[in-house]
């Protein structure tokens, strides 16, 4: 596989707008019984959409443009931010930033391989993450996550002085490790496990049809990781769900191998590899 | 006779706000607490105890957000998983406890290799650690039970509300709850959970915030998977979070998320 991987072209995973409309929705993942569950949530949300100050309430629900998820993030940032004057300095930086507009936005779609995808109380079959950026500090100063609904599930914000790397920054930083893969997709991810690939840092997950194994870059570690087609799958219920389970787990699991959630109900193995 | 430790924690379960590192304004509390129990009782949802309890003592008015400024300390080494050792570290130094102890230097005593942690161990190194958490133990709830979902969330705001930090796990990872902010609508007059602040060992920054539907899905959801509605808080604790839920109920709402969960 090293040979092979010799050149990530994470630039790639600049997913454009229209290939974010156009993915298909992973609803297949859930259960019937999810299903319904997530089909509620989503009857909530159209309902909600007709009253603005509701606890559901965004101005453009399922968005499918930039323009529209942009205005969701800042419709509840202002909402959530605005309400106290006694804000830290880190987030009374993005109200101001919100009010002067002086923010720059970058969207990116986030894959969620966790089970969160076929939640009741907040589903996110994918979540679209927005970097805020100071265009007078030409630097990052913040990062926001909604679902595809439009839903607000959390940010983290910088302190000032603190430096906030970018997801463009990260993908970076892994070029330089690698020289070559020859992805045909190259998603964000977001995934549960033994690995951290979280909606605010998510992995990097690399595909082609040349390739044996999907490749799974890890920035919190600066890792590859290599995911086996075919592999048989855990179940997260079993394996994550008690300490009896973990317990057993570890017991398996090699130096080098971590685990990751890759789909809402099933964990697979992964194994480090180095890239030179 | 009670260590200084012990005093404060009850101080703190009485009330007395003046322990809280916030400085921010504690509401009379009769009035506000009758609304919210009328307020409470028309539903089943409970997740709001976060905004009960906002609304009845430390946190103060409505707005936020409420931080109680636990100190950010990002884990040393994500390839062995510090992150139990990190949020113990992050509990122990918002004690103020001396001398400071390294993430290496909690890591060991934990016992290494913590790619799996099981929640008797986090609950073992609070003890071990942290001042207010000297009577820490593992609270959890049945998934499946939505009332004792409920009361979970119920104890754990309750712990936040005393101002002290409670150690959540969720998804094999440990983060540590340092506010959370609450409104109240004015159009409907729910009351509105809006978010939850913590420090994530894992975080690249410090200051992450979700929304209350989040949290909930997070860390104490009814899916399939991962290990959830685990946190490890001190014992003093539990029953006021249990007559916490008895005493509030239903008009709250949580951003994000449907009535009915």
């Amino acid at each position: 596989m090293n040979r092979r991987i010799t050149r990530v072209i994470l630039a790639a995973i600049a997913v454009s707008s229209a290939a974010r409309a156009n993915a298909a929705t992973p609803g297949d993942r859930c259960t019937p019984e999810q299903r319904k569950g997530v089909d509620a949530y989503y009857a909530a949300v159209r309902v909600a959409a007709g009253t603005p100050g509701d606890p559901m309430y965004v101005p453009y629900p399922f968005p499918t443009s930039d323009v529209r998820i942009i205005a969701d993030v800042v419709y509840q940032l202002r909402d959530i931010l605005g309400r106290d004057a006694k804000l830290p300095a880190s987030q009374k930086r993005v109200l101001a930033g919100i009010s002067n507009q002086t923010l720059r936005y970058t969207v990116t779609r986030v894959e969620d391989w966790t089970d969160q995808a076929c939640g009741s109380i907040f589903p996110a079959e994918w979540d679209y993450q927005i970097e805020l950026f100071d265009v007078n500090l030409a630097q990052k100063i913040a990062v926001a996550v909604v679902s595809n609904t439009g839903m607000f599930e959390g940010a983290q914000y910088a302190k000032p002085g603190q430096t906030a790397p970018t997801l463009a920054g990260l993908s970076a930083a892994a070029r330089r490790r690698v020289d070559l893969v020859k992805p045909e997709t190259a998603r964000y991810i977001r995934a549960e496990g033994t690995v951290r690939c979280d909606m605010f840092f998510p992995c990097v997950a690399l595909d082609g049809a040349s390739m044996d194994a999907t490749v799974i870059y890890v920035p919190t570690e600066q890792a590859f990781y290599s995911l086996a087609h075919g592999q048989p799958l855990l179940s997260a219920a079993t394996e994550l769900n008690s300490a009896e389970g973990l317990s057993a787990l570890r017991a398996k699991l090699g130096p080098r191998e971590r685990v990751i959630t890759v789909d809402p109900t099933s964990l697979a193995v992964l194994e480090r590899i180095e890239l030179q | 006779m009670f260590s200084k430790k012990e005093r404060d924690v009850e101080r703190r379960l009485e009330g007395d706000c003046g322990v809280g590192r916030t400085g921010s304004e504690r509401l009379s509390g009769a009035d506000s607490g009758r609304r919210w129990v009328r307020a409470l009782t028309r539903g089943g949802m409970i997740a709001v105890l976060l905004g009960a309890g906002l609304g009845l003592t430390c946190f103060g008015a409505p707005g936020g957000p409420h931080l109680m400024g636990v100190p950010f300390e990002p884990e040393s080494i994500f390839t062995d998983d510090y992150c139990l050792a990190s949020s113990i570290q992050m509990w122990r130094d918002y004690d103020h406890v001396s001398p400071h102890q390294t993430q290496d230097q909690i890591y060991q005593w934990l016992g290494g290799n913590m790619l799996f942690f099981s929640p008797d161990l986090a609950a073992s190194g609070v003890r071990h650690f942290t001042d207010t958490g000297i009577h820490a133990i593992v609270d959890a709830a049945l998934r499946s039970d939505l009332t004792d979902r409920h009361m979970f969330l119920s104890r754990q705001i309750t712990t936040v509300m005393g101002q002290i930090p409670a150690l959540v796990i969720y998804n094999n990872h440990a983060v540590i709850i340092d506010g959370g902010q609450w409104h109240q609508d004015p159009a409907t007059g729910l009351n509105v959970w809006d978010t939850v602040a913590i420090q994530d060992p894992a975080a690249f920054l410090s200051d992450t915030q979700f929304s209350g539907g989040t949290w909930v899905q997070l860390t104490c959801s009814d899916t399939n998977g991962s290990y959830k509605c685990v946190d490890v808080i001190p014992a003093e604790y539990v029953a006021q979070g249990n007559a916490n839920y008895d005493s509030y109920g239903g008009s709250i709402r949580v951003r994000g998320a449907p009535p009915s969960i």
